[in-house]
């Protein structure tokens, strides 16, 4: 749990630090250094309008982390109220839950997000809300099966049979019991809003066109991807690493 | 039975869903349309009123709803065409499409779990660290980098368009590959299990080759949760293999479906989204019947 968490904080500290980092500004269009291929001078290369790639990348990391986090953040706090909505009603509740969710898990996850984004629109914040509503569903599964399982060890019966009441017994023994795997689940649900918010931006569901994000770079590197492959890469390779890290530092072995 | 009512349940949630997000947020593609064009308040209530959008949410609920058990899915916001049409004239390329790649996915995705639950480093190794790849790299990442190599470089397959068979081949690669890791990673967790129970040790120690007991002995239990993702891979496919078919600029599903949510045309979106749930639901049940055939154990609760 320790080194779980001090590998997020290793993570978050590279990404408060990019702009002392990155060599460039990110946002500055050189047009005489259009399309270099990497060099010293350029770590990673130019793109088209002569921006550095290199900086482009570390201050893309930096936006595409905040933004799979935020849509974290909104999965999250759909289910926690989902949950807390139906707690009071014990059985009945979660039955309605279990069917809700059941009919969410029959989109595929990218074709409900675009479903949200008909509704919202495009631009950043579309793109969050869409990834989150998205990504709610499998996380709810995982959610309700984990505390099924917890509901099943000795000490939550006798919890129950000391009389524990249903706020008590979920808020004090249940979530508790299913902590451990629930940051398990954490890590898969960034993974996945990962790759659905920089799906959506390569898509061009994206807001601001010109400020650096991976999955917008990935875009604008294909059009000129037999030029100057580099400036797909970069990107590209570090969504990989980025989810490879996510979900499987927390995978027990 | 019970199965298929609750199957049905599912599916009229499902769409009750879409109908309530789509028409509780305020704004849709008529809207901007007429805006745009500069139309008066007139022509506006006369355009809402003929696609029945000025009834009351109750009516256009009830109205929806009979019209979608008819088949009758509504016309599009923009051009007034069907939107069951629409779909219907995206199926084949989109069914042929998530076809080839299953076959893939079925093929790629047992080479690589089978090798993947091996004991030791070498292939096992290698096997394993194709899969973590497959999982974690997004398809429009993998998709432009095959199409660069394969198509622009090396000139094999036609990196776009849709019809022919070689034009096929490319977007079932790369979609096929990242299915075959999802099922990778489930038949080699599925092996690692089986191979701890007795019944597997007993055919070792009978002296039957490796290969044997993990054809005949091993594989066979694990093969109805590999039926369950093999479905659930499947319903997602068919429902619009969405980026896929932007890459490669094949004809689809999942190209309409960008195209009417760039548009906000909910009657397309809503037909597309209700369908592909349908298609979801209809293919994870004939997997379970499909799992109950392979696995006698399961055959009870089916």
């Amino acid at each position: 749990m320790i080194r779980v968490l001090c590998q997020w904080g290793v993570l978050i500290l590279i990404l408060a630090i990019v702009p002392v980092l990155a060599p460039y500004d990110p946002l500055v269009v050189m047009p005489e250094q259009q399309l270099q291929p990497p060099s010293l001078i350029h770590f990673f290369g130019t793109d088209l309008f002569g921006r550095d790639v290199f900086s482009r990348f570390l201050y893309g990391g930096q936006r595409t982390f905040l933004f799979a986090l935020s849509s974290t953040a909104i999965a999250i706090s759909v289910i926690m109220i989902l949950r807390l909505s139906t707690l009071p009603f014990h059985r009945f509740g979660d039955g309605v839950l279990g069917w809700l969710n059941r009919a969410l898990l029959s989109f595929p996850g990218l074709v409900l997000a675009l479903g949200v984004t008909s509704l919202v629109g495009r631009g950043d914040l579309s793109i969050l809300i869409a990834t989150g509503m998205a990504q709610t569903a499998p996380s709810l599964a995982l959610f309700r099966s984990a505390e099924r399982e917890a509901r099943t060890s000795g000490h939550i019966e006798a919890a129950v049979s000391l009389g524990a009441g249903n706020w008590h017994l979920w808020r004090w023994h249940v979530v508790p019991t299913m902590a451990p795997l629930l940051l398990a689940g954490i890590g898969i649900l960034f993974a996945r809003c990962l790759l659905t918010n920089t799906a959506l931006s390569f898509l061009g569901f994206g807001g601001d066109i010109s400020a650096p994000e991976w999955g917008r770079m990935l875009y604008e590197g294909r059009q000129i991807m037999r030029v100057a492959p580099w400036a797909t890469l970069a990107p590209g390779i570090g969504i990989t690493l980025l989810v490879m890290a996510a979900s499987a530092q927390l995978r027990p072995e | 039975m019970q199965k298929l009512a609750s199957a049905l349940a599912t599916l009229w949630l499902a769409f009750s869903v879409v109908f309530i997000a789509l028409r509780v947020v305020p704004g849709d593609g008529l809207t901007t349309q007429l805006i745009e064009s500069g139309a008066d308040a007139s022509i506006f209530a006369t355009r809402r009123a003929a696609l029945g959008l000025d009834q009351p949410l109750l009516a256009q609920y009830v109205e929806t709803l009979i019209k979608l058990l008819r088949g009758d899915l509504g016309v599009s916001l923009l051009d007034g065409r069907d939107v069951a049409q629409i779909i219907g004239e995206q199926l084949a390329p989109t069914f042929s499409l998530a076809l080839a790649a299953m076959s893939v996915a079925i093929l790629l995705g047992f080479i690589l779990g089978i090798s993947a639950a091996q004991k030791g480093a070498g292939f096992a190794l290698i096997s394993r660290q194709i899969i973590t790849f497959g999982l974690s790299s997004p398809i429009y990442f993998t998709g432009t980098v095959a199409i660069a190599l394969f198509a622009t470089r090396l000139g094999w397959f036609p990196g776009s368009g849709a019809g022919r068979f070689d034009q096929l081949i490319l977007p079932a690669g790369v979609l096929g590959f990242h299915s075959a890791a999802a099922l990778a990673r489930v038949i080699e967790s599925q092996l690692k299990h089986v191979q701890t129970t007795p019944f597997v040790r007993t055919a070792t120690s009978k002296g039957l080759r490796q290969r044997r007991v993990l054809m005949v002995h091993a594989l066979r239990p694990t093969l109805a949760p590999i039926i369950t993702i093999i479905s659930i891979e499947m319903g997602y496919l068919l429902g619009g293999a969405v980026i896929t078919e932007t890459l490669f600029a094949r004809p689809g599903l999942g190209r309409v479906l960008i195209d009417a949510a760039l548009r906000q045309d909910y009657p397309i979106v809503q037909g597309i989204v209700v369908w592909s749930a349908a298609v979801f639901i209809t293919i994870t049940i004939l997997g379970d019947v499909l799992s109950a055939c392979v696995d006698p154990r399961l055959r009870g609760s089916a």
